[in-house]
């Protein structure tokens, strides 16, 4: 029965572009004076990984590129290479191709053979360009004072060893890193030549090795191929005799061939024994290596093992379906909580009792659910590191990224929309903001520049700031383009805040010249837009010479609102709780009317419209006069509005319904939750209720 | 240089003798009436691995001298050193010439960690040695 393979792409694809993540970030942390051999081997284990996968699976142009990658890698390793910035770039740029032949393999599209050609060139150039042998000082560095020892180590790869992506001759020649090395090769398992699969490995060996090194040191340079092998490490007395039995690398990973270690030996099988100095013990050779371990458990392919980290991956559309249920459950919690209010008899104290523990419980139930669907912000960040560096040398600034906060977590869901607004925010910063050295340093600046992401909780939501220590925003200027386009009145006064606000307008830019980066004037009404989507907001903080900070407030996940109840007739509509900033009563002297633009009132030094909720949804309200019934000030797109209600009916978590998906869309609400009662509330998407209302008073 | 003094037989002499001759003498002999030369390419890796076995299954049963000129080799790898010690292993238990050939740091050294000499390159210090 052959193994579908296919059934594993998904998750090596996953896998793959978390491992291009991580091999980025390792990259971006490698000090080009003095490189620190484990992040050069966290590198190269993720290209050896990828490598291994693809091979596996028949990415035939991706494992060949990986190759290469591995193989300059290899030479880093063990020093006979350099970590130039030339080396530095060529292996991000490897990223970069690796992840967009992944892209490409995934959807089956046509990669960019040229592309990769010309890298993969340049990779090989590299390699080529080694200095002579250098000694290497990854594993030799925790065993260098080591005492003088000798080892005999049993090497048996299984079939599938090539096939993912190992090579004994580069573990054989690291392993000469740590000492003398006498080889003997098992070929007792290499059938006939006619019936040698090219594929599979069936050589074994056995290796004296003799050198100040640690056993553990010699169990490293296997680990790329755990699970892939059986290994025995044994230390020699000074007379030859094995001292200790040292654990089988089988042991630790007990994981297993996908098909047997070889076919039969041939007819005439002859092992041989090669050797430096021609005392290899090919019959011990054969005796610590034919006797693979009993018992292995399947191994799947995949970058990183399953039980691992003791996590497992599920689909995103499972824990929607959890998610799903559990607003249900939500729902009918608060049917019963209602129902419980009015019953009455000798059980009803128990029942509300019991109600008021079911409902603790259904609290803690949707916490854990949606903690299921919270990622650390990191996942975002992690992209700034090589964005900065790549812009900083192409605009020919200096700057530093600063990240905090990266572990705060949010929903997957605004996790992956707020990456665009970021990066957006990010480039501005540093087009934009950060000046040029020579200029920073005019100002008694330092030369280089800061641009600091910040993420953490404020309340229930979240706050990711994104400032830099730049130029700042030019007051004058702003002002003076936003006249020039008349998105400003000639003699109209502003403050500060409404003057920031103008670069949020569709079609702002200050930029003197357009780049490839930012200047378009494109941009920051989409980001602004893009946040309000998310149920979030954004805020500017600037001081001319001195920096920006722009403030985006959004919220922990978008399934479950807090929400204000407010009625308007027999109607109940849901008011998001961030987007209210007062509520009052007002007296009928406070209002005036103004032609063309509807009733307006006095709050806190400005004029805000009022929007009647019972004209704008056509229903019937109990309250007529304004003096009757409570004004909601709300704030949405940057504008505060009074939303004229009969009543507020009280503050509670409701669980979002998609209107969009269910019915259709309608301007001015956002979605629908099922009430307590069971009756179904409109939640009210104030942006739009807004515009809805602005548009109808052109009209 | 004692083996190349059988070339010229012809090939009727050849049969009229094999009965009373050793299948390595036999094969030796044939190979006296010429060589089959395979130059391996500079890169040997599992890639190629299929197609570098159909080249020497071409040659396995040759009753001539095979040469493998590893001299153009930059990367060798182990799947591509197994195929040619089981190569040059089969064609020593038939008892049939095999040669390599050509200067190559790096096959020599797939050869010296892999403990492949005694197939490969009985004599590290002079590459173009009969095995």
């Amino acid at each position: 029965m052959s193994l579908d393979l296919a059934q594993f792409h998904d998750a090596f694809f996953e896998e793959s572009f978390e491992a291009l993540d991580a091999m980025e970030t390792a990259l971006l942390q490698l000090d080009v004076g003095a490189p620190d051999p484990e992040i050069i081997n966290t590198i190269f284990r993720v290209a050896h990984s990828i490598k291994g996968g693809s091979a596996t699976f028949g990415f035939g142009e991706i494992a060949s590129f990986t190759h290469s990658l591995e193989t300059l890698l290899d030479e880093l390793r063990a020093s006979r290479l350099a970590v130039s910035d030339s080396i530095s770039n060529l292996l991000l740029k490897s990223v970069d191709v690796m992840r967009d032949m992944l892209r490409a393999v995934q959807g089956k599209l046509p990669t960019d053979a040229q592309r990769v050609a010309d890298l993969q060139f340049d990779l090989e150039l590299a390699i080529a360009q080694k200095d002579a042998p250098r000694p290497a000082e990854s594993a030799k560095t925790a065993a260098s004072g080591a005492p003088e020892a000798r080892f005999r180590i049993g090497f048996r790869p299984y079939a599938q060893f090539f096939a993912r992506g190992n090579d004994a001759i580069r573990m054989f020649r690291e392993l000469s890193t740590l000492g003398r090395l006498e080889v003997a090769t098992d070929v007792l398992q290499l059938p006939a030549f006619a019936e040698l699969d090219p594929q599979a490995c069936h050589m074994g060996w056995s290796i004296e090795l003799t050198g100040a090194t640690t056993e553990e040191a010699i169990r490293e340079v296997f680990d790329w191929a755990t699970g892939e092998s059986d290994l025995e490490v044994r230390r020699l007395s000074a007379d030859g005799g094995e001292t200790a039995a040292v654990k089988p690398h089988t042991s630790e990973t007990s994981a297993a061939p996908a098909t047997p270690p070889g076919p039969a030996a041939v007819a005439t099988p002859i092992a041989l024994a090669s050797a430096t100095a021609g005392t290899a013990d090919a019959a011990g050779h054969a005796e610590a290596s034919g006797k693979p371990e009993a018992h292995r458990k399947a191994e799947a392919p995949s970058i990183t093992g399953v039980g691992d980290s003791g996590s497992i991956r599920v689909s995103v559309e499972k824990i929607d379906e959890l998610m799903n249920t559990v607003g249900e459950l939500v729902i009918t919690q608060a049917m019963l909580s209602q129902l419980g209010r009015n019953l009455e008899g000798p059980s009803a104290d128990q029942f509300r009792s019991s109600l008021a523990q079911l409902e603790r419980n259904m609290r803690e139930l949707q916490e854990s659910v949606m903690r299921v669907r919270m990622l650390p912000i990191s996942f975002v960040f992690s992209r700034f590191p090589r964005m900065v560096r790549d812009l900083a040398q192409r605009l020919g600034k200096q700057i530093e990224l600063k990240l905090t906060g990266e572990h705060t977590e949010l929903d997957k869901t605004v996790l992956e929309k707020i990456g665009d607004p970021l990066v957006h925010l990010v480039r501005n910063s540093i087009d934009h903001g950060i000046e040029k050295p020579e200029a920073r340093l005019a100002n008694g600046k330092l030369a280089a520049g800061v641009v600091h992401l910040d993420a953490c909780h404020r309340g229930g939501n979240i706050a990711v700031e994104v400032s830099d220590d730049g130029s700042g925003l030019d007051k004058d200027r702003i002002l003076a383009k936003a006249r020039e386009r008349g998105l400003a009145g000639a003699t109209e006064a502003l403050t500060d805040e409404q003057i920031h606000e103008l670069i949020f307008l569709p079609g702002f830019s200050t930029a003197e010249h357009t780049t490839d980066l930012s200047g378009r004037g494109v941009g920051m009404d989409v980001v602004r837009r893009n946040i309000k989507e998310l149920g979030g907001k954004i805020e500017v903080r600037t001081e001319r010479g001195r920096g920006s900070r722009f403030i985006i407030t959004l919220p922990l996940t978008l399934a479950i609102v807090d929400g204000q109840s407010v009625s308007v007739g027999s109607e109940t509509y849901i008011v998001p709780l961030t987007s209210i900033v007062e509520s009052l009563q007002l007296s009928s002297g406070s209002v005036n009317r103004l032609s063309g633009r509807g009733e307006v009132f006095a709050f806190r030094g400005h004029y805000l419209p009022v929007i009647r909720l019972h004209e704008i949804f056509g229903i019937e309200s109990r309250a007529r006069e304004l003096s009757e019934g409570l004004v909601v000030v709300v704030e949405g797109d940057g504008r505060r509005v009074g939303l004229f209600v009969d009543d507020l009916l009280g503050q509670q978590q409701v669980v979002i319904k998609s209107l969009d998906t269910n019915y259709g869309h309608v301007e001015g609400v956002s979605g629908a939750t099922i009430l307590g009662d069971g009756s179904v509330a409109l939640i009210l998407d104030l942006p739009g209720l807004i515009r809805l209302t602005s548009l109808r008073a052109a009209a | 240089m004692k083996k190349r003094a059988l070339s010229g037989r012809t090939k009727h002499a050849r049969r009229d003798t094999a009965p009373r001759l050793k299948r390595g003498a036999r094969a030796r002999r044939a190979a006296a009436g010429g060589t089959n030369a395979l130059a391996l390419h500079a890169e040997c890796t599992l890639a190629d691995a299929e197609t570098l076995k159909m080249r020497l299954t071409s040659l396995i049963r040759s009753v001539k001298l095979v040469t493998v000129d590893v001299g153009a080799v930059r990367r060798i790898d182990t799947a591509s050193m197994q195929l040619l010690a089981a190569f040059a292993r089969d064609r020593r238990l038939s008892e049939l010439p095999v040669k390599v050939s050509g200067e190559s740091a790096v096959f020599d050294e797939a050869v010296r960690l892999l403990g492949l000499r005694e197939l490969l390159r009985p004599s590290m210090r002079a590459p173009a040695t009969d095995i």
